[in-house]
């Protein structure tokens, strides 16, 4: 405290302030991506979700091309309805294939998004400025969502709108519903992946450490659910994120068959209870990865 | 015993109020009441007293079990918002080791909302304060120990904060950077800014401030300027140390002063007559007035009690 003898130069006068305030979310997820984009692993794996885009748009393009400028008929002499059938195939495949792809990419970028900040002691200067809990935690999450937004939610919209964009006319009507599951598929994948990584990394120590282990638990969960689904244990197949994914955008992406495509179509469809069980399944993986995020930040971090 | 000298009525930028915390069944901070000014504050105590606890307390880090903690008047740990007056460098010596400098600096900056070019001015005057503005491009990795001090403290005060909490911050800098950094921390004190300081390097901490507030056992022990809180311990005399000729005449005198409790003359000694007294400022107006009449001059006066060094060893190493 001042003394009574004590003598100073201006008095405190902070310094004028311009522009408006960021919300601080926005610079935690931005300091996470930049740390992440420093490693060379980072641009690799990202190159091969770019490889699967590629190739994927490179089969959706070829097809559709063919039929447009073609005679009628698909390139293996398939009817126009079965071409519709073939995009959703692309779609669908896009998103089993690159929710693996992505696994891997948001592992490498994200899996020190919370393990590093404890490693480093981060929370100390983080929660010394003016930010809560609840910007930390949309901060990650948003961080780590980028990934899977930007290597499956906007490509698959993309997929999408160029099928829609070269596509004969005959077909433009029907493919039109496709874009809605799609996107839910990806908002899925995103959902499941962002918080199942952050989850992990809240619970680690190191950041290659959580990477590692998550993509060998995304190998392994996969494979032992196919052995087990294999030999007769049918409800295994939920216990895997990649599979379960699958039923559910199977299910979205076939109109006539889902309850989505009936309400969109307006033509009555019977539920899908694995589908449902599926999505279920989904939400409670993302569930348990927010749960282990909160848990941690609750137990490390007060306020 | 706690000692306490009455503080200026001046502007409160952090206060704690009957503030306990507990973990678990030890008491890391007891009943402690303190209430911090401008100016540059030393939070001294053993390893273990509760500083560091007070200083999260301070921060918003940690909520009190009793009392109250006001940051420049507003609860920090309920209301965040405050902590945009608030700058913290904390003890410990772990970033992300890949970044630069700058860019961790800016990073932090960013997070009180501040927009990219701004964050961006900002950090650059910090850096340049704490003499970093060439080495900023360096990653935290390859700088030194002295860098990453100067590094934190610029990310504690980029965002031009009234109230700073530093958490040993000379730790691990070379002599020069020490004594730069003591300047620093002095002008921030100077500018009117409330700069908390905890470190165990006591003339150090002498060489930034006289304001200091000692912990023990999570208990305030003492809290203000050295020099009159040494005055406060009164069964704890002075020795002073005087360069004097003739030093058995002018003991015999002095020992006929009622200040004066005792005086022995030191053989093959600079200064050949130590004298103890419970008065210090008495002592040093009337001991060379009384050589003076004795037709001496004092050559030398000095007293190794009077520092706080000495002040540290009695408060905390005396139950």
């Amino acid at each position: 405290m001042s003394s009574h003898d004590q003598v100073f130069d201006i008095g405190y006068r902070p310094m004028p302030e311009r522009g408006r305030r960021q919300p601080p979310a926005v610079a935690i997820a931005r300091t996470m991506l930049l740390l992440a984009w420093r490693q060379r692993a980072t641009k690799i794996v990202l190159l091969i979700c770019l490889a699967v885009l590629g190739g994927h748009g490179v089969w959706l393009v070829g097809q559709l091309l063919f039929e447009r400028f073609g005679s009628g008929v698909g390139p293996s002499g398939l009817p126009v309805t079965e071409l519709v059938g073939s995009t959703r195939e692309v779609l669908a495949n896009f998103l089993r294939v690159q929710f693996f792809t992505t696994a891997i990419a948001i592992a490498v970028i994200a899996g020190g998004a919370v393990a590093e900040d404890r490693a480093a002691g981060a929370f100390d200067l983080y929660f010394a400025r003016p930010l809560t809990r609840a910007d930390y935690v949309i901060g990650k999450l948003g961080g780590a969502a980028i990934v899977p937004i930007v290597t499956i939610l906007l490509p698959v919209v993309l997929l999408w709108l160029t099928a829609l964009g070269i596509a004969p006319a005959a077909l433009r009507s029907e493919l039109w519903w496709l874009g809605v599951p799609s996107l839910a598929g990806g908002v899925l994948s995103v959902a499941v992946l962002a918080t199942t990584i952050i989850g992990a990394s809240a619970i680690g120590q190191k950041a290659r450490t959580v990477s590692v282990a998550y993509i060998a638990a995304v190998i392994v969960l996969s494979g032992i659910v196919e052995g087990m689904t294999g030999a007769g244990y049918a409800f295994a197949g939920y216990l895997s994120p990649e599979r379960s994914l699958h039923t559910v955008v199977d299910w979205l992406l076939a109109p006539q068959q889902s309850m989505l495509g009936s309400q969109v179509s307006g033509r009555y469809t019977p539920i899908n209870h694995s589908a449902l069980a599926s999505l279920t399944a989904l939400l409670a993986w993302a569930g348990a990865g927010f749960g282990l995020f909160w848990w941690r930040l609750r137990s490390e971090v007060v306020g | 015993m706690t000692v306490a000298l009455d503080k200026a009525g001046g502007e409160t930028m952090l206060e704690a109020h009957g503030v306990s915390k507990m973990y678990g069944q030890v008491r890391a901070v007891n009943e402690i009441d303190l209430r911090l000014g401008p100016g540059v504050t030393g939070l001294l105590g053993p390893n273990g007293s509760g500083k560091s606890t007070l200083l999260k307390l301070f921060a918003g880090q940690l909520l009190p079990d009793t009392g109250h903690v006001r940051l420049l008047g507003a609860d920090p740990f309920h209301e965040p918002r405050v902590l945009r007056g608030l700058g913290l460098c904390p003890e410990q010596d772990k970033f992300y080791e890949d970044m630069s400098g700058h860019d961790f600096v800016r990073a932090l900056t960013r997070l009180h909302g501040l927009p990219k070019s701004e964050a961006e001015q900002k950090t650059y005057a910090a850096m340049k304060r704490v003499g970093m503005e060439r080495f900023g491009f360096k990653k935290m990795k390859e700088m030194s120990r002295g860098m990453r001090q100067r590094t934190k403290i610029a990310q504690a005060i980029a965002h031009d904060p009234p109230v700073v909490l530093l958490d040993e911050p000379l730790t691990g800098a070379d002599p020069v950077a020490r004594a730069d950094l003591i300047a620093l921390i002095r002008s921030l004190g100077e500018e009117g800014r409330c700069v908390v300081v905890s470190s165990h390097v006591l003339h150090e901490v002498e060489a930034m401030t006289h304001d200091v507030v000692f912990i023990r056992y999570g208990r305030l022990r003492a809290h203000g300027d050295i020099l009159r809180l040494r005055t406060k311990l009164a069964d704890r005399p002075y020795r002073i140390l005087l360069d004097v000729d003739e030093p058995r005449r002018v003991a015999a005198r002095l020992m006929a002063l009622p200040f004066v409790q005792a005086a022995k003359v030191l053989d093959d000694e600079p200064s050949p007559l130590e004298v103890t007294t419970t008065d210090l400022d008495t002592a040093g107006r009337e001991i060379p007035r009384v050589v003076a009449e004795l037709g001496g001059v004092v050559r030398g006066f000095t007293s190794p009690d009077a520092d706080l060094e000495s002040l540290y060893r009695y408060l905390i190493s005396r139950r």
